[in-house]
């Protein structure tokens, strides 16, 4: 026996058939209209869920270019402030260099006093620069205040060491540790510290002197004193013992040191050789020499030793200056370097998303027109069936 | 001659019946439920004559419809389980609609969050900075509140269906014991009740849409009607009631019963088979829980953790900070059986604590005696099933701990306890000042200048509360080989230890890591943070909380993108059955239909067969009376 159908099933299926037609090309519609392929996540559990991953990186990326943005920035003020540092102290030596000129007389060096201390004013200033966003480019790990402050006894950190940094990842420094960077250079020339006495009386001044010998070196604390006898000058050094005959320009080596001598010194002179500190700092440098400069009953001895130790110890600033700098122009390079990774970060991201979630318009289109056209037969069937019936032929 | 009109007049009116039923199955083409009726036609018995039996014509016997048991109760099981899938997936569609994607969704609101603390590392002091963390703090919790509403909603929503759908079945399952009793009746006159049986077919087939039914059919015609295998629903022409009761540890949740005299039996959920409330009961026990788990996971998860963090640092006044987000408090519901007191409350209780929310399971559990080991407690994971044993008050299972009340748990009792589904319920900030946001670090290090090794800090993090306030500290190398002490402010040694390259030199709460090498001699200072303005050390460490573990093992955002693909999945799922069910079940009623609905074409030709019996019976009606006329005019010659 042959299947019969019922008439109202009949309709039931073509009613259903064409509404199944109908809510395909809605849906295809609605997905080309937005664009995407996931537009609930149960479209594509998997897709939307790696679309929702790379759509949090694509925010995360942009919160960390901003900390890049914020360090950049403050690498960028920290290299041009050292630079400025560098231009002022350049100044100031070639001003220090000036006034050991013999023929000057005090009002002179007195001129050049003012001058340095102009120096020192622009490099406080420098010091305290600020980041644009409240804080100090040398501040350290914070401050409530300017990080350097002029006090009596000469300027002292009211920072806090360390660098500050804006991720627990990456080093991504907003500050320097001034404390460590400006008031903490190694005094003398890095191995030990000569200077004369303040009672000296003659002319005679002690050079920066070098190491000859590093094995030799003690680390302890000498002392040269020159003695005048029938205008033959000779030295004993203490506690090495050593004695010889003075000459102008000469050189003693001791443990392992060069001295270097020059000048005449008078009868009872002493210098005084010390281990070198880490505590140097560019104003307590200046303020020393200008104290001599400025001081008008200065004898040639203690302006020409005024001299070489400001010459000396400006060195020694430029060059741990010179060090931070390129550190600086370092990490913005390491900077821009994560800079070129974020973009290319965020690039990936958005096209993870966009694989994930996104429709292929062609195949889409194409897709629309194959479910229409299935409509339309759907339709035109439905149309042709219904209109048959026995009863059409009973006349 | 009177024989042959009373042939005539037999096969006229069996034509006229036959036609009238034609007429009725062609008014009910469209009658949903209607059986097509066919009449019952016999020969009459013959009359003995002597040159043997003459036929006596045709009578008309009854009516009958056409039926088919079979199909008729495969097209009501189908149609309990499309039915079923179908109430499923339209409310999976709903709850789909809760977790947003992109930047409508909660892992949005998370990242939002953690951005804003990079930004206020920027800038630790700034009152707006401070603002927009506040802002942000603000904008996750009413979030993950109106997702935990939203789910809630649902919840509610369950239980009003059920209830609705269990009135319908209860009102329909009367319907079916009248009908019970009137075919009862009715069949005792030696004829069926076409109509009253249609009636009764529909009735069956739509209780079946709300609850999977068993049939039983009786001698007298009825039929029982069973639910949840074998609890009787219909029985001849009585019915009992379902009931919708509250679930038996959480009363906004559903359950369903059934009252037979009085008494109220549950039914177990896994019994009840299909039909939409089957379906709603799935949905409710399996997909929404496991929605509202995961859901308070991540909050629960996300806001201790924030918290946390906020103890661990210091505000813009240096003091420790305090809690930023208030999420519900873990609970332990009583099971409806427990032992009362005597004021008809449970007697004994218990509480649950969170001890490590990055363990948290997304799950509710069950506690009870240790039925092997009497006086001990055993836990159940309701999710995958999982039996902690052995257990004594205050032992942690899955980063939370349970705490036995005053009176404890009395024997029998059983507790559902829910670690984290309440947790997004009422989720809200508890910090409003911006000035309370613990930014700082408590403590900050920094290399001495004088240090002649290459040792720099690389991080200074802190885990955990310090005993006392801290106060200034020396980290001290004494070897080249990385042994050191750390040192109080006096000199005194606080501790000592052995360095090695990569590891963190931990104490008190706090852990510090060098990059390169220290020499002898070398010191760190780590002092109390003098400027808690400008220190952005807890901060860098909430922005960090972006990478880190925080919900089993999963970033923050990754749960969130795992939960949206989640309740994807069961949407698809759910969709995938509902439409093979669908087509299952509209298959069933198209064989069905097939064998007892109308076929117009059918009727035409039927339409045409008898009328011209009719016709025919007419004619020999007229032969019969033009003989008679012959007969009569003979005599009257």
């Amino acid at each position: 026996m042959s299947m019969r159908v019922s008439n109202s099933s009949r309709y039931e299926t073509a009613i259903s058939v064409l509404q199944a037609r109908q809510a395909e090309m809605s849906r295809a519609q609605m997905q080309m209209t937005s664009g995407k392929r996931v537009n609930v996540p149960s479209d594509d559990p998997t897709a939307a869920a790696r679309a929702e991953r790379a759509f949090i990186s694509q925010q995360r990326i942009t919160a960390e270019q901003r900390s890049v943005d914020v360090s950049r920035n403050a690498m960028a003020l920290v290299e041009s402030g050292l630079g400025q540092a560098g231009d002022l102290l350049q100044s100031a030596r070639e001003t220090l260099v000036a006034s050991g000129n013999g023929s000057y007389s005090a009002g002179e060096r007195k001129a050049l006093a003012v001058q340095l201390n102009q120096l020192r004013g622009q490099l406080l200033a420098v010091a305290n620069q600020t980041d644009g966003g409240g804080g100090f480019i040398f501040g350290g790990q914070g401050t409530n205040s300017q990080p350097f402050l002029d006090s009596p006894a000469g300027v002292v950190y009211a920072g806090t060491g360390g660098q500050g940094q804006l991720s627990v990842s990456e080093q991504m420094p907003t500050s320097v540790d001034g404390q460590a960077l400006w008031l903490s250079v190694r005094s003398g020339n890095g191995v030990f510290v000569t200077d004369a006495a303040a009672t000296n009386t003659g002319s005679g001044y002690i050079a920066p002197g070098g190491v000859v010998d590093p094995s030799l070196l003690t680390g302890g604390t000498y002392d040269v004193t020159f003695a005048v006898a029938a205008g033959v000058t000779t030295y004993t050094v203490n506690p090495t013992g050593q004695t010889g005959t003075y000459v102008d320009g000469g050189t003693i080596t001791v443990d392992g040191m060069a001295l270097k001598f020059g000048g005449a010194p008078a009868d009872g002179d002493v210098f005084n050789v010390t281990p070198a500190t880490v505590d140097l700092d560019p104003f307590e440098a200046l303020d020393r020499a200008i104290a001599v400069l400025n001081d008008p009953n200065a004898n040639r001895g203690a302006v020409a030793q005024a001299v070489s130790n400001g010459v000396r110890d400006v060195d020694a600033v430029m060059g741990q200056f010179q060090a931070a700098r390129s550190v600086a122009g370092a990490t913005l390079s390491r900077l821009d370097s994560i800079d070129n990774r974020n973009q290319d970060r965020d690039l990936w991201a958005k096209s993870v998303q966009s694989d994930a979630e996104d429709l292929d318009m062609v195949s889409a289109v194409s897709d629309f027109q194959n479910k229409q056209t299935s409509y339309q037969a759907a339709l035109q069937s439905y149309s042709m069936v219904q209109r048959m019936s026995l009863f059409d032929y009973l006349k | 001659m009177s024989m042959l009109m009373q042939l005539g007049t037999r096969a006229m009116f069996a034509a006229y019946a036959q036609l009238q039923t034609t007429g009725q199955n062609i008014a009910n083409a469209s009658t949903v439920g209607y059986s097509r009726q066919q009449v019952i036609v016999g020969t009459a018995p013959g009359q003995y004559t002597g040159s043997g039996y003459f036929g006596r014509g045709v009578t008309v016997q009854t009516v009958t419809r056409a039926s088919n048991m079979f199909l008729t109760e495969q097209a009501a099981a189908t149609k309990a389980t499309a039915s079923a899938d179908a109430a499923r997936l339209s409310m999976l569609r709903q709850l789909e609609k809760v977790f947003g994607t992109g930047a409508g969704g909660l892992g949005y609101a998370a990242t939002q969050l953690f951005n804003s603390f990079s930004e206020l590392a920027a800038a630790p002091g700034d009152m707006s900075a401070r603002q927009a963390v506040i802002a942000r703090a603000e904008d996750f919790a009413s979030l993950a509140r109106s997702n935990s509403d939203q789910i809630e909603m649902l919840q509610q929503n369950v239980f009003s269906d059920i209830r609705n759908s269990v009135a319908d079945v209860n009102e329909m399952a009367r319907g079916v014991a009248d009908l019970n009793a009137k075919i009862a009746s009715a069949l005792a006159t030696g004829h069926t009740p076409n109509d009253l049986l249609d009636k009764r077919d529909i009735l069956i087939n739509q209780i079946s849409e709300k609850i999977d039914v068993q049939t039983i059919h009786a001698n007298d015609g009825s039929i029982s009607v069973f639910v949840a295998g074998g609890q009787s629903l219909v029985l001849g022409g009585l019915s009992n009631k379902l009931v919708a009761r509250q679930d038996d540890f959480d009363p906004s949740r559903a359950a369903v019963g059934i009252s037979v005299a009085g008494n109220v039996t549950p039914l177990a959920t896994q019994l009840l088979g299909a039909g939409s409330i089957a379906g709603l009961m799935h949905f409710q026990n399996s997909d929404l829980i496991d929605a509202r788990n995961r859901l308070g996971q991540m909050v629960a998860s996300l806001t201790t953790a924030v918290n946390n963090q906020q103890s661990f640092g210091i505000d813009l006044s240096g003091a420790v900070g305090g809690p930023m987000f208030r999420a519900g408090a873990p609970m332990a519901m009583p099971h409806d059986g427990n032992v009362l007191n005597g004021s008809g409350l449970p007697m004994g209780s218990v509480s649950l604590a969170i001890t490590d929310a990055k363990q948290l399971k997304a799950s509710e559990y069950v506690l009870e005696e240790d039925p092997a080991s009497a006086g001990q407690f055993r836990i159940t994971r309701l999710s995958d099933g999982q039996t902690f044993s052995g257990l004594n008050d205050g032992d942690t299972v899955d980063g939370f701990s349970f705490t036995l009340g005053a009176p404890p748990p009395q024997p029998g009792d059983r507790y559902l306890l829910k670690p984290v589904s309440t947790a997004a319920m009422g989720t809200a900030t508890a910090l409003a000042n911006p000035r309370g946001i613990a930014a700082a670090s408590p403590l900050m290090a920094s290399a001495a200048a004088a240090n002649t090794g290459t040792a720099s800090i690389s991080s200074l993090t802190i885990t955990g509360a310090p005993a006392s306030p801290y106060g200034p500290m020396t980290l001290s190398f004494t070897s080249g080989t990385g042994d050191y002490s750390i040192l109080d402010g006096g000199g005194a040694v606080l501790a000592t230890g052995t360095w090695t390259a990569g590891t963190a030199i931990s104490y008190d709460g706090f852990e510090l890591n060098l990059n390169g090498v220290p020499a002898n001699g070398d010191t760190f200072a780590v002092v109390p943070t003098p400027f808690p303005n400008a220190s952005n050390g807890n901060a860098l460490a909430f922005d960090h909380m972006s990478l880190q573990m925080l919900v089993d093992g999963q970033t923050v955002t990754d749960a969130y993108a795992e939960t949206l693909s989640s309740v994807g999945v069961r949407v698809q799922g759910a969709a995938a059955a509902a439409d093979t069910s669908a087509a299952v079940a509209s298959r069933a009623s198209e064989a069905l239909t097939s064998e007892v609905g109308v076929n117009l074409d059918e009727e035409a030709a039927r339409l045409i067969q008898y009328q011209q019996a009719y016709q025919a019976a007419a004619k020999m009606l007229q032969t019969a009376q033009s003989m008679m006329d012959t007969l009569l005019q003979l005599g009257g010659r």
